[in-house]
C-alpha cells in the first residue's frame, strides 16, 4: 500500500511536470523594428550632409553655405586622400534661425576636397558653390540617397568634359559599378565594374576619354558594397556645373529649366526593363503648356526633350511618367552651363543655403506651383547676414515665379509656403550660370 | 577417467597404448626436436605422436621422429585414431619429464578430470615455477598466484581445480576436445587455454592442475597486450550470460582505463594495447557472437561455475599494485618497510574487492570526464567563466570591494567567486589549478558521496559507485552541465555528502557529533556557495525521505535544517545583500526537456518497486519523488521559476536519479532472495539502471564535464592585440549566447566585456545604474537612427569595440557610422571604434592600467585627474571624488585609484572565513574522535 502511495505520488508529480507548458518563446530580437540598412539617411534634427564636389586651389574656391532653423553647430570634416592623415575640420555656428558660410580656402587649399557636414541641431541644409576662372557651379549637398544613383544630362561632345566623382565618406572601402546608356544604347563600361573606392576617399572617372561624342549620356552608379555619394560635373571651356545624382520617381519638377538666353533640354532616363510613357509639361510666365512633349521611352534608354521648341524666357517643367524614371535639366548659354536634377516631391518649407550675393552676379529664387487651380502664397526670408525681412509672393498656378535676391547680405534663404510647391535657385554672372535645387524640410509627422 | 593403464614389460620398455595421442603444436623446428625427444622418453607411451603447424623444417623434424605432421591443430585432431581416449597437447617449448604423461593420466583419472594440466618449471632453472594452473579474474585475465621467480618447494603440489591450465602441457579428453573444436585460433596462447577450459567447464567438465606432472618450459610465450586483451574479451563474450556481460564488459573497459592511468607510473603504457584490444574485439564481434552461440547452446552449468575459480577485482591492477610495492621495497631497506607488511597484505586483499575496483573506476570516470579541464582549461561559455588571475583581487572584490561586471557597481559578488579564490590562494594563486581541483573533486566527491549515502541503507559499493556516476553524469547532471553552469556542477558533488550528514546514524561521542554537524554544514555551504538556490536541496531531500521513507527518520529533518542554517554564515556577505527572491525568479525561464533516459529511470523505479524488498523499494520511492519534484521545479519556467531555481531542481533530480539507480542495482543483486517474477523484476530494474549508468559513461566522452564547447576563449582576442590596456567590448547577441547575464535592447542581448573574455566575477550584472541607463540610451538612439558617430558616444563608456555573436540587423546601423570601422575576416562581426577609448583615462589622455579592480597610473603619465568610465560611486579614491555625469572623476596625484572597501562587508567576509575555520576544526575533531573509537 505504501509503495502504491509513493508510486502514485511520483506519478502525480511527474505528470504535473510533464503537463507544464513550455514558456513562450522569446520574440526575435529587434522584432518589428525597421533598421535602416547601409545607406545615406539623416535624422531630421541632427543631420549629416555630404558634399562630394568642393574644390579650392589657385584658380577657384568653394563656399559652403549652411542654413538651420534652430541653433546648431555645423562641423565640417574634409578627409585627406593620404592614408593615415587626419581629416581637416572646421565648424560654423548658426544661432537661432540663420545661416552661415565657410570658404574652403580657409580650411584647406589642396584642390579637390569633398567632405561632409554634421549638424547638432536642425532642420538644416548645406550647399556648395564653386566659383573661379571659368566656373560657377552650385547645388545642394546630399543628406540621403538611394543605392542606385542616376545622372541624366551628361554629354561628351567636343569641347565638353564630363567627370564623375565617387566620394566614400565612411571608414570602410566601398565598391561601385558604373554603367551608362546613351543614344546608341547601353555603353560598354566593363572596366568600371566593381570599382573600389577607399575609405574616406574619392575616385574620379572622366568620361570624355572613355565615351567620346555622346550627346545624351546617362551615367548610373550602383553601390555594390558600402555607401558612396557620387556627383557629376559637366563643363565646357567657359563654365561647368555640378549636380548630385537622383533616384527614380514617376514625377519630377524643375522650378527652373531654362533662363533667358539659354538653350535648355530635359533628359529623362528609363532604367527599367519596360517602356515608359513620359509626358513633359512646361510652365511659362504666360501659363502652362500641358503635354508639351510626350514620348515613349524605351527601357534602359534616355530621351531628350529640346526646350528650344518652345522659345521664350524662363521655363519650369514637370515630367510625369508611367514608370519610375530619372530626370534632369541642362541649360547651355554663351559661356554658361547649368545642370540640375529634378525635385521628386513638393514641400511647404524649403531651405536655400549658400544663396547669397555674389559680386556682379544675379541670384534668383524660382518657385513652381504646378497645381492647376490655386495660387500659393510663399514667404521668402533671408537668413544670416542680418538686414531684410521676408518677402511674401504669390505663386500663381502653372507659372514659375522668379524672386530676385541679388540685393541684401543674406547667406541663405528660407521659403515657407501655404501649400506644397518646388523651389530652386540660380546664380548668373561673368563666371557662368548655376542652377541648384533647394532642400525641402520634411513636414513633422502627425501624432 | 576410463582407459587402460600403462604396464611395463619385462624388459622395462613401455608398450604403446591406444589411449593417448600426443599433439605437439609447433612453431619452431629448433625447439620441436627437443620436445619430440622428450615425448619419446615418456614412461606412458602415447599411441600416436602428431605435430601440428609450423613450416617445412618443422615437418622435416616431425618426419625424423616418425611423428605425423599436419598443418593445423584441427587437421591433427582429425588424424587422431578414433579409439583415442585422451589427447596430450604440448607446445614445442615444453620438455616433459619422462613421467609427466603418466602422472597426468593417473592423477587425472583419479579425480575424473576432463582437462588436466602439468606443473610448468623454467627449463633454464628447473627450481623456478612458471605455472601451476591459473585462476582468472572476472575479465578472464589470468592470475597465476605465483610471485615472480618463485621457487618450487612443492608448496603447490596438490591436485586442485583451477580455472585454466597452460596450453604448454594439457591432457584433454578426446571427445571433449572434438566437441569444443580445439583452441580458438583468434586468441593468443593464454587466452586460448582459458577459453578452452571455460568452455569445457560450461559442459560440465572438470579442469585440474596435476603438479606431479612436471614439464620444463623453454623461454616464455609472449603475446602482445592488445592480443591478450582482445582474447580475454572474446573469451568473456563467448561464455558469460547476458546479464553478466551487461556489467562485466563496461567494468572491463573502466578497469582497462584505470590501468592506463596507473600504468605510466610503473613504466608501463597499456593504453594503446587496451584501445587496440578493444578495437580488435569489436572488429571480431560477429565471429565471437557465432562462437558464443555454439558454446552457450550446449552448456550445462551457469556462470556461477565460471565464477568459482575467479579472483576478486582485476588481476592486472593487482599485478600493478604488487609491482608498485616491489619497487617500493627495492627503494627502502627492509627494516623501514617491515612495519608496512601488514598494510601491504591488507592492501592486496582490498584490491581483490569489487568495491576497490569500482572506486578506482569512479576516480577514472571523474578524470576522464573532466580531462579537458585539468589537461587544458575550463571552456569559456555561458556561466562557465574562469576565475580572475589574482586570487587576492577576487577575494578583495568579494569582501566589500568593487564588482567589476559591466560598468561596475558596489554590489556584492557571488559566493562562488570567494570560494574559488580562497582555494586558488591555497594553491599558490593558480587559477587553472583551482578550477581543475574543484572540478575533479566535485566528480570524485559526488561519486563517493553517493556510495556513502546509499550505504546508509545497506546498498553495496557496486550499486553505490555506479549510482554516483549517475549523479554526476546522468540525464539531469548532463542538463546542468550542458546549460553552461560549471558552478552548479561543483555544487552537485557536495549534495550527497550533505544528505549523508543528516541521514547517517547519529554518532555516540560528542566529538564525532560535532564533526558530523560541521561536515553537514560544510557540505551544505559548499552547495550553497556554488549554487545558492540549491542550498535548500539537501534539507528538502531529507524532508522527503522523512515523508516517504522507512525507519527512524524524522530526527534527520531538524539536523538537515540545522546544517543549512549553519551553512548560511559561510555565504556572507553575499547572503545579506542579495536579492534572494530574485535568485529564484530571475534569468531565463526554467524548462528542462529530459530525454528518453527519464523513461528508463521510470522503468528502473517501477521494477524496483515490483522486485525490491521494502527497504530498497522505499529508497527507490524516495529517489523517484526527488527526481520528479526536481523535474517539476526544473520545468516551471511558465510559473515564474528562473534559471537558478531550475538548476536547483536539476540538482534534486540528479540526486533522485542516482538513488533510483542505486536502489535498482541493489534490487537486481538481491534478486535471488525472491526468484520468480519478483526476481525477474529485480533483474529488469538492474538492467534499466545499467542503461542509466551507461548513459553516464557517454557523458564522459567530451572530457569537459558535460559543459558546452568553449565559445569565448579566443573570440575577442583581437581586442588585446593593440598596445596599452584593452578597451571594453560591447557584445551583442541572443541572451543565452552571451557569457553570464546580459541586458536587453528590444529583445537583443548585450553586455560589456573586458577582453579577452569575461571572468567569473563578470558573470552577474548589477541592477542598472546611471551608467547602464546612459548606455541603454545611446543604444536606443542608435536604433532610432539618431546617431552617426556612435564611436564618439561609445568611447565615453570605455568601449573600443562592438561585436556581434551572430548576424543581426543592428550591424547595419554600425556600418552606417562615420567612426566605426568594420573589421572583416574575424570570427564574429566586429567594429573598431576609431575614437580612442579607455576605462580609466588621465587628464593628459593616458590610459590607466587595470590592476585587479583598480587602476594604476602608467609610467611617465602626468595629470592630476582620472576619468573612470564606471558607474559613479563616491568610494573611488584616494583623492577628491566627483561625479561626471554618470561616471567618476578622481583628483589624485598618486599612482593608483582604488575602490575603498566597504568595511561592514569586509568584516562579514572575514567572519565567514573564520566560521569556515571553526567548521573545519570541528570536522577535524570528528575525525579524531572516529580514529580514537577505532
Amino acid at each position: 500500500m505504501r509503495r502504491l502511495l509513493v508510486l502514485a505520488a511520483v506519478g502525480a508529480i511527474a505528470a504535473a511536470a510533464f503537463l507544464i507548458p513550455a514558456p513562450e518563446l522569446a520574440p526575435e530580437p529587434l522584432q518589428g523594428l525597421v533598421l535602416e540598412g547601409p545607406g545615406l539617411s539623416s535624422p531630421e534634427d541632427a543631420s549629416i550632409w555630404y558634399c562630394p564636389w568642393a574644390q579650392s586651389d589657385a584658380s577657384r574656391d568653394s563656399v559652403f553655405g549652411v542654413v538651420s532653423l534652430a541653433e546648431a553647430t555645423a562641423a565640417f570634416t574634409l578627409p585627406v586622400a593620404v592614408p593615415g592623415q587626419a581629416a581637416d575640420t572646421a565648424s560654423v555656428s548658426v544661432t537661432g534661425r540663420g545661416a552661415g558660410t565657410l570658404a574652403l580656402s580657409e580650411v584647406a587649399q589642396r584642390g579637390d576636397s569633398p567632405g561632409f557636414v554634421e549638424f547638432d541641431g536642425g532642420p538644416a541644409a548645406v550647399s556648395v558653390t564653386v566659383m573661379g576662372e571659368g566656373v560657377l557651379a552650385a547645388d545642394a549637398c546630399v543628406s540621403s540617397g538611394p543605392q542606385v544613383w542616376h545622372f541624366p544630362g551628361g554629354s561628351t561632345m567636343p569641347g565638353e568634359h564630363l567627370t564623375l566623382r565617387i566620394f566614400n565618406p565612411f571608414p570602410e572601402a566601398a565598391k561601385v559599378t558604373v554603367t551608362g546608356v546613351s543614344d546608341i544604347g547601353v555603353e560598354a563600361l566593363g572596366e568600371l565594374e566593381n570599382l573600389a573606392v577607399g575609405a574616406r576617399s574619392w575616385r574620379d572617372v572622366e568620361f570624355e576619354s572613355l565615351l567620346r561624342q555622346r550627346q545624351n549620356l546617362v551615367i548610373t552608379v550602383t553601390a555594390v558594397g558600402g555607401v558612396v555619394v557620387p556627383a557629376m560635373v559637366l563643363g565646357n571651356e567657359a563654365d561647368e556645373d555640378w549636380w548630385p545624382g537622383v533616384g527614380e520617381a514617376t514625377e519630377w519638377e524643375f522650378p527652373v529649366a531654362r533662363v533667358t538666353d539659354t538653350d535648355g533640354y530635359l533628359v529623362v532616363h528609363n532604367p527599367g526593363l519596360g517602356s515608359v510613357e513620359v509626358t513633359v509639361d512646361l510652365f511659362t510666365t504666360d501659363g502652362a503648356i500641358i503635354e508639351a512633349f510626350t514620348a515613349t521611352v524605351a527601357p534602359e534608354a534616355p530621351a531628350r526633350f529640346d526646350l528650344s521648341a518652345y522659345p521664350g524666357d524662363s521655363l519650369g517643367a514637370r515630367v510625369t511618367a508611367s514608370g519610375p524614371v530619372a530626370a534632369g535639366v541642362v541649360a547651355v548659354g554663351e559661356g554658361e552651363v547649368a545642370v540640375m536634377p529634378g525635385a521628386a516631391g513638393q514641400a511647404s518649407t524649403w531651405l536655400l543655403p549658400g544663396l547669397r550675393r555674389l559680386p556682379l552676379h544675379a541670384a534668383s529664387i524660382w518657385l513652381l506651383n504646378t497645381s492647376s487651380e490655386e495660387s500659393i502664397s510663399a514667404t521668402v526670408s533671408p537668413l544670416g547676414g542680418g538686414g531684410l525681412g521676408g518677402e511674401t509672393v504669390v505663386v500663381a498656378p502653372g507659372a514659375p515665379r522668379q524672386v530676385d535676391v541679388t540685393a541684401g547680405g543674406a547667406e541663405g534663404f528660407l521659403v515657407e509656403a501655404s501649400s506644397p510647391l518646388t523651389v530652386a535657385w540660380s546664380v548668373r554672372g561673368p563666371s557662368g550660370l548655376a542652377f541648384a535645387l533647394a532642400s525641402p524640410v520634411a513636414e513633422p509627422a502627425e501624432e | 577417467m576410463a582407459g587402460p593403464m600403462t604396464s611395463e614389460t619385462a624388459s622395462n620398455l613401455p608398450e604403446p597404448l591406444g589411449a593417448v595421442a600426443t599433439v605437439v603444436v609447433a612453431d619452431s623446428a629448433e625447439r620441436l626436436g627437443a620436445c619430440l625427444s622428450a615425448v619419446g622418453q615418456q614412461v606412458y607411451v602415447p599411441s600416436q605422436v602428431l605435430v601440428a603447424g609450423g613450416d617445412r623444417a618443422v615437418r622435416a623434424i616431425a618426419d625424423e621422429h616418425r611423428a605425423l605432421w599436419r598443418p593445423t591443430l584441427r587437421a591433427a585432431m582429425d588424424a587422431v585414431d578414433p579409439g583415442t581416449v585422451f589427447v596430450w597437447l604440448l607446445r614445442d617449448r615444453a620438455r616433459p619429464r619422462p613421467d609427466a604423461l603418466e602422472a597426468l593420466v593417473e592423477d587425472g583419472a583419479r579425480v575424473d578430470a576432463s582437462v588436466a594440466g602439468s606443473k610448468m618449471l623454467d627449463a633454464a632453472d628447473p627450481t623456478v615455477l612458471v605455472s601451476v594452473g591459473y585462476a582468472t579474474d572476472v575479465f578472464d585475465a589470468p592470475y597465476s598466484g605465483l610471485q615472480a621467480g618463485e621457487i618450487d618447494q612443492q608448496q603447490y603440489d596438490v591436485i586442485r581445480d583451477v580455472a585454466a591450465v597452460s596450453t604448454a602441457s594439457m591432457l584433454v579428453r578426446f571427445d571433449l576436445l572434438r566437441g569444443l573444436g580445439g583452441f580458438d585460433p583468434a586468441m593468443g596462447p593464454t587466452a586460448a587455454s582459458i577459453d578452452l577450459c571455460q568452455r569445457a567447464r560450461l559442459r560440465g567438465g572438470r579442469v585440474v592442475a596435476v603438479p606431479s606432472s612436471e614439464v620444463l618450459y623453454e623461454g616464455r610465450d609472449v603475446a602482445a597486450n592488445w592480443q591478450a586483451r582482445a582474447g580475454e574479451l572474446r573469451a568473456m563474450i563467448k561464455v558469460y550470460s547476458p546479464i553478466t556481460l551487461l556489467w562485466a564488459v563496461p567494468l572491463a573497459f573502466l578497469s582497462g582505463l584505470a590501468e592506463s592511468v596507473v600504468g605510466p607510473f610503473l613504466g608501463r603504457w597499456p593504453l594503446f594495447g587496451f584501445l587496440a584490444g578493444w578495437l580488435r574485439a569489436l572488429v571480431g564481434l560477429p565471429s565471437t557472437l557465432l562462437a558464443r552461440w555454439r558454446t552457450r547452446r550446449v552448456r550445462v552449468v551457469g556462470d556461477e561455475e565460471l565464477f568459482r575459480y575467479q579472483t576478486g577485482g582485476s588481476a592486472r591492477l593487482k599485478g600493478m599494485y604488487d609491482q608498485g610495492l616491489e619497487r617500493l621495497r627495492a627503494r627502502f631497506p627492509e627494516g623501514v618497510l617491515s612495519g608496512f607488511s601488514g598494510a601491504l597484505e591488507t592492501g592486496q586483499e582490498r584490491l581483490r574487492r569489487p568495491a576497490v575496483i569500482l572506486g578506482l573506476a569512479g576516480i577514472a570516470f571523474a578524470l576522464v570526464a573532466t580531462r579537458s579541464i585539468w589537461l587544458g582549461s575550463l571552456p569559456v561559455v555561458g556561466y562557465t567563466l574562469p576565475p580572475p588571475e589574482s586570487a587576492t583581487a577576487a577575494l578583495g572584490a568579494y569582501a566589500g570591494g568593487w564588482n567589476a561586471a559591466g560598468l561596475g557597481s558596489p554590489e556584492v559578488l557571488r559566493p562562488e567567486v570567494g570560494a574559488t579564490a580562497l582555494l586558488q590562494l591555497i594553491l599558490f594563486g593558480k587559477a587553472g589549478l583551482a578550477v581543475a581541483v574543484l572540478t575533479v573533486a566535485a566528480f570524485v566527491g559526488g561519486v563517493f558521496g553517493t556510495a556513502r549515502l546509499l550505504r546508509v541503507w545497506g546498498i553495496g559499493p557496486v550499486g553505490g559507485y555506479l549510482a554516483g556516476a549517475v549523479l554526476m553524469g546522468g540525464p539531469a547532471a548532463s542538463a546542468i552541465a550542458s546549460g553552461g553552469s560549471w558552478a552548479t556542477v561543483i555544487a552537485l558533488g557536495a549534495v550527497p555528502w550533505a544528505a549523508v550528514g543528516a541521514l547517517a546514524p547519529w554518532p555516540g561521542s560528542w566529538a564525532r557529533r560535532a564533526g558530523r554537524l560541521a561536515g553537514l554544514a560544510l557540505a551544505t555551504g559548499w552547495t550553497g556557495a556554488f549554487a545558492p538556490a540549491a542550498l535548500v536541496v539537501p534539507a528538502a531531500a531529507v524532508l522527503l525521505w522523512a515523508l516517504v521513507g522507512r525507519g527512524r527518520r524524522w530526527p534527520a529533518v531538524p539536523l538537515a535544517l540545522a546544517g543549512a542554517a549553519l551553512a548560511i554564515p559561510l555565504l556572507m556577505p553575499w547572503v545579506l545583500y542579495a536579492d534572494l527572491e530574485g535568485i529564484f525568479t530571475s534569468g531565463s525561464p526554467a524548462f528542462w526537456e529530459p530525454g528518453w533516459m527519464m523513461a528508463v529511470a521510470a522503468a528502473a523505479l517501477l521494477f524496483t518497486f515490483l522486485g525490491g524488498d521494502r527497504a530498497v523499494a522505499a529508497l527507490a520511492g524516495w529517489g523517484g519523488v526527488l527526481a520528479a519534484a526536481g523535474a517539476l521545479l526544473a520545468r516551471s519556467g511558465e510559473l515564474g521559476v528562473g534559471r537558478e531555481a531550475g538548476q536547483a531542481g536539476l540538482v534534486a533530480a540528479s540526486l533522485g536519479l542516482a538513488v533510483v539507480a542505486g536502489a535498482a542495482l541493489e534490487a537486481g543483486a538481491r534478486r535471488r532472495e525472491f526468484g520468480g517474477l519478483r526476481g525477474a523484476a529485480g533483474v529488469a530494474a538492474a538492467l534499466a539502471a545499467v542503461v542509466l549508468v551507461g548513459s553516464s559513461a557517454v557523458f564522459a566522452v567530451s572530457g569537459r564535464a558535460g559543459l558546452p564547447e568553449d565559445r569565448y576563449t579566443g573570440l575577442l582576442a583581437f581586442a588585446t592585440v593593440s598596445e596599452g590596456p584593452a578597451a571594453r567590448v560591447l557584445l551583442f547577441g541572443p541572451h543565452d549566447d552571451l557569457p553570464g547575464t546580459s541586458r536587453d535592447l528590444q529583445g537583443l542581448g548585450y553586455r560589456l566585456i573586458t577582453p579577452p573574455h569575461a571572468l567569473s566575477w563578470d558573470a552577474y550584472l548589477n541592477e542598472p545604474r546611471l551608467g547602464d541607463e546612459a548606455l541603454q540610451g545611446v543604444l536606443t538612439d542608435l536604433l532610432d537612427g539618431d546617431v552617426r558617430r556612435a564611436g564618439e558616444r561609445l568611447a565615453a563608456f570605455g568601449i573600443g569595440w562592438v561585436a556581434f555573436t551572430e548576424e543581426s540587423p543592428l550591424e547595419a546601423v554600425f556600418e552606417a557610422q562615420l567612426d566605426m570601422v568594420p573589421l572583416r575576416g574575424l570570427e564574429v562581426s566586429t567594429f573598431r571604434n576609431e575614437v580612442a577609448a579607455a576605462v580609466a583615462v588621465g587628464s593628459e589622455g593616458d590610459a590607466w592600467q587595470p590592476e585587479g579592480t583598480g587602476f594604476d597610473r602608467p609610467e611617465g603619465a602626468g595629470g592630476d585627474t582620472v576619468h573612470l568610465a564606471a558607474n559613479a560611486d563616491y568610494r573611488w579614491g584616494p583623492g577628491e571624488w566627483s561625479q561626471a555625469d554618470w561616471a567618476n572623476e578622481v583628483e589624485t596625484a598618486g599612482s593608483e585609484i582604488r575602490f575603498a572597501v566597504n568595511p561592514a562587508r569586509r568584516y562579514l567576509a572575514v567572519g565567514s572565513a573564520a566560521w569556515l575555520g571553526v567548521l573545519a576544526s570541528l570536522l577535524g575533531l570528528g575525525w579524531w574522535g572516529r580514529r580514537r573509537e577505532r
